[in-house]
């Protein structure tokens, strides 16, 4: 498929790498030199230099009246090139656009995009802000995305006081016949592998397992059962769209808590001072050993560091841990330093580039029958929901008769539209034609998979 | 500085105040009473002032007029307006000397309702109405009343947010001459309404008009000595109260209310809110006080008197039912304070106005958190929005003008000889526009036994009230008269 992105800033960047791996042919456009000069070098794309809402430029690209491209997607920070960039591609037949929201209230609701005849409007800071605040709320977490409104993925490391460990997971399951949840993914020490019913969990394990959220404290009870504690302070360094948006979910999402946000830029601080009423703004340098003592960071539960700098924000959360913060996580946008992550005593760090790209990337990925729920760059896997198709062969096939390669696994399957229409399936079980199967698999191994469901991939 | 524009405006000034005596004169000349003759003489006299400053300014622009000029105007116009007013009083021999004249005049026209007329049963109706009409037309403001008929395109904001109360001026609608328009309309309905249900309790036309005219303003005149409790009515006690009220919240408020066509914009107004919230916890706390103090021997008497005597205090109106002067000390001294305080801004109250209290009140709480978290930047919020550094700090900065003035206007009573309770009150119902105070100065008392000298600090009280201290003060100071005075 031929697709036109306009932008190649890092939401841009990464949604055209990500696409051209998928194989699909990407033309770039960018007005900056050194931005499209970056992208000409280290992709294989097509790079247009211009102005991505003028429509001479869109035609250099492209976009005209019986041209190929089939979507058209606006990464740029601005949003009223992003809005007229997709008008003019939808008046040219483009068939589908995607547009980034920066203004929150495009997203609010889908009423904007309606009106703007935009197939998807997505707020990726939205996203971002998202994970950091449900790693907050689930103290335990090292990672966390959200899969839909009910269920996403968590990552815990197992703690030594965790009764999880020395047992099989098929005891564990035992234990907990109420929770509907799957261990996906182990990783231990340098390897990772899909878990089997009679392996046995380990002290410093790190685990991947698909949950519903109204569960989640009961889960992370059992692998982290002393870090399990109630959010009553956070402490959020940098008061950029990331910082701003998680202040506003947390603000939203947990009762009574007690947010302060530290941005050195005075007017900033103002503008989000009288936008969001409820959370004390400071306006100092977050590393400020005594503006942080002085706002409690010996005994706030959650630390944010989501400044401009990936550096700063790493040597931050490292500050905050040692002064005490009880949760700290840093927000980069560096792939290369998710590695630091073993090394460094943070709790999590949030890759905002990956995350970013991740709900764009999925949305086009959606087209497809298969659907991206998240991208877990950090392991090389993704979850997917696939709806199984009438005529599929895998249908009353038994799951350990399926020829399913090693490194997938079907999580969960969601049969009718009810709650407890939801299972986790065993190797004697087996699926129906419109059966709702969330899978986890490598990356490399999703098209394998789609193919032995009879899934048709694009 | 162009004294021509000056000139030019204050001729539409004069003309608009002039023009007004017809009211009076047509009552007069259908009730044959006695006040024709120095009604028609004023008029004729304002006619001719009128043309006089139209000579000096023929040929300047009104499109030309700066903060200068405009300042000059704004000054001169309620000066020369307050003039006009007190001509009948002056030409009919109804006060006992010019100066009583002319503070009979400033007080009508700033609302203030001090009174300084001798036996008013013996004045003619007609000259009563006219009194009570410049209230009524100060209420809402004789600019913003010029305004509303003549363009005067960039000026005008100039001239509106010096005449109209408040810290803020914000356009309600895109042309200045449409918000003083729609400003009058409300003044208008209101008064309106106000008449329709005093008539509806069987007060006769001129009573209505009277009444209606001194409430909506908040000015306080009466045609008689003992106010309000003249009627000896409960019905019209409570109307009055009503409009009391409704004429010293913001008029901003009535313009959201119309174009939502919802209560709600009430209910999320801040300063609304305030205004509301303080009346009833003031009145509560008055009227238990009145009831401790043994001054009325039901609950339900004191709830009443106490309302009543709060709502004409805090829109600035001095209305009284009873003799509110021997009251005991407790109930005395929030009248003291409310008189201090005033109404909302954008109305026909005075005061230092609800608006700015709520900032400085908001802004001093907030001190408290900075001293816990002196990194912490915190807005002074008012309902959904911020208020700006600039109008915090002019807020305080009004704050501590008005105190100023104040304390020159209980030295200046002391000096002169009055005591404290007299010296105290006088001034902050001079300033506040209220009228009546203590003592001396008491609600059935009169100004007119004070001191020449006292009656024209008074004066400048008023105006200092009505103006907003800044704008009348501004000439004082030496920076204003930098720029060459040309015609």
């Amino acid at each position: 498929m031929r697709i036109v992105i306009i932008g190649a800033g890092e939401v841009g960047f990464a949604v055209a790498r990500n696409l051209s791996q998928d194989g699909h042919d990407i033309v770039l456009v960018e007005e900056d030199p050194e931005r499209a000069a970056k992208a000409e070098n280290e992709l294989d794309v097509l790079v247009v230099r211009g102005n991505g809402a003028r429509p001479g430029v869109l035609q250099k690209a492209g976009v005209e009246p019986g041209g190929s491209t089939e979507m058209l997607i606006a990464c740029s920070s601005k949003d009223e090139v992003n809005i007229l960039a997709c008008w003019i591609a939808r008046k040219m037949g483009v068939k589908s656009v995607i547009s980034r929201a920066v203004g929150l209230e495009f997203t609010d609701t889908g009423a904007w995009s309606q009106d703007l005849g935009i197939d998807m409007m997505v707020s990726p800071e939205r996203s971002v802000a998202r994970e950091v605040e449900a790693l907050l709320e689930t103290q335990g977490a090292v990672h966390s995305s959200e899969i839909d409104a009910v269920a996403g993925i968590y990552a815990f490391k197992v703690a030594e006081d965790s009764h999880a460990c020395g047992i099989t997971l098929a005891q564990l399951r035992r234990m907990h016949p109420k929770l509907v949840t799957i261990i996906v993914y182990v990783q231990r020490d340098d390897h990772g592998f899909i878990p089997k019913a009679q392996d046995v969990l380990s002290p410093g394990d790190l685990i991947y397992s698909f949950c519903y959220l109204d569960q989640i404290h009961e889960i992370a009870e059992i692998f982290q059962p002393r870090r399990n504690i109630k959010l009553k302070r956070v402490i959020i360094v940098g008061a950029g769209k990331v910082g701003f948006q998680t202040a506003e979910i947390l603000q939203k999402r947990v009762r009574g808590i007690d947010i302060r946000l530290i941005d050195h830029d005075h007017d900033k601080c103002r503008r989000i001072a009288s936008e969001l009423p409820k959370i004390m703004v400071l306006w100092g340098d977050g590393a400020d050993e005594d503006l942080l003592i002085q706002e409690g960071i010996g005994t706030t539960e959650g630390f944010v560091s989501a400044t401009e700098s990936d550096e700063v924000n790493l040597m931050l959360a490292v500050l905050a841990k040692t002064l005490g913060a009880h949760k700290s996580i840093a927000v980069i946008r560096r792939k290369s330093y998710m590695k630091l992550a073993k090394h460094l005593p943070i709790d999590s760090i949030v890759n905002r580039n990956e995350a970013l790209s991740s709900v764009i990337i999925s949305a086009v990925r959606r087209q497809k029958q298969a659907n991206t729920l998240a991208i877990l760059d950090q392991i090389g896997a993704e979850t997917l929901r696939v709806n199984i198709p009438e005529g599929s062969p895998a249908i009353g096939v038994e799951l350990k008769d399926l020829p399913l390669p090693a490194d997938s696994i079907i999580g969960l399957v969601r049969r009718g539209k009810k709650r407890n229409g939801i299972f986790i399936p065993t190797g004697t079980s087996s699926l129906l034609a419109n059966d709702n199967a969330i899978i986890f698999a490598a990356t490399d191994a999703v098209d394998e998979v789609l193919e032995v469901l009879g899934v048709p991939s694009a | 500085m162009k004294i021509g524009i000056v000139a030019r405006f204050l001729a539409a000034v004069t003309l608009a105040s002039s023009l007004c005596l017809m009211l009076p004169i047509a009552w007069s000349a259908g009730s044959g009473d006695a006040g024709l003759a120095p009604l028609a003489l004023s008029l004729a006299s304002g006619l001719i002032t009128s043309l006089l400053f139209a000579a000096v300014g023929r040929g300047s622009l009104m499109s030309e007029m700066r903060t200068r000029e405009a300042v000059c105007a704004v000054i001169l116009a309620w000066m020369t307006a307050s003039a006009i007013g007190a001509l009948p009083y002056w030409f009919g021999n109804y006060a006992n000397s010019p100066l009583d004249a002319y503070f009979e005049g400033v007080s009508g026209f700033t609302t203030t309702g001090a009174t300084v007329l001798p036996r008013l049963y013996a004045i003619p109706r007609s000259i009563l109405l006219w009194r009570s009409f410049t209230q009524w037309m100060g209420g809402m403001g004789i600019i913003v009343l010029t305004l509303a008929v003549m363009p005067v395109s960039s000026a005008g904001m100039k001239l509106y947010a010096s005449e109209i109360p408040g810290p803020v001026h914000e356009k309600l609608t895109p042309r200045i001459q449409q918000t003083a328009v729609f400003l009058w309309k409300v003044y208008i309905a209101l008064t309106a309404m106000q008449l329709f249900f005093l008539k509806l309790g069987g007060l006769d036309f001129f009573d209505s008009l009277t009444l209606a005219f001194s409430t909506i303003a908040t000015g306080g005149f009466s045609p008689y000595r003992d106010s309000v409790g003249h009627f000896g009515s409960e019905y019209v006690k409570w109307v009055t109260a009503v409009f009391l009220f409704l004429g010293g919240a913001n008029f901003t408020v009535y313009h959201a209310v119309i174009v939502r066509r919802s209560l709600r914009p009430l209910g999320e107004h801040p300063e609304f809110r305030f205004y509301f919230s303080l009346f009833a916890a003031i009145g509560l706390l008055m009227s238990l006080t009145l009831y401790a103090g043994g001054v009325f021997a039901s609950l339900g008497e004191a709830l009443s008197q106490g309302y009543f005597q709060t709502v004409s205090m805090i829109s600035t109106c001095g209305f009284f039912v009873v003799d509110y002067g021997s009251w005991p000390a407790s109930a005395r001294c929030l009248i003291l304070l409310l008189m201090l305080v005033g109404g909302c801004a954008v109305s026909s109250a005075g005061g230092i106005t609800c608006i700015r209290l709520l900032v400085i009140i908001k802004h001093t709480r907030e001190e408290f958190l900075r001293l816990l978290h002196p990194r912490a930047v915190i807005p002074t919020r008012l309902g959904n929005s911020v208020a700006e550094p600039w109008v915090v700090s002019g807020c305080f900065a009004f704050f501590s003008a008005y105190l100023g003035i104040f304390a020159l206007g209980v030295i200046g009573a002391s000096l002169f000889g009055q005591d404290m309770i007299t010296a105290l009150s006088g001034a902050a119902a001079t300033l506040g526009n209220v009228g009546p105070g203590f003592g001396m100065v008491g609600p059935v008392d009169s100004y007119a036994v004070q001191p020449a000298g006292l009656k024209i600090i008074y004066i400048f009280l008023m105006l200092c009230g009505r103006l907003e201290i800044f704008t009348l003060l501004l000439p004082l100071y030496p920076r204003f008269w930098s720029e060459k005075v040309s015609l």
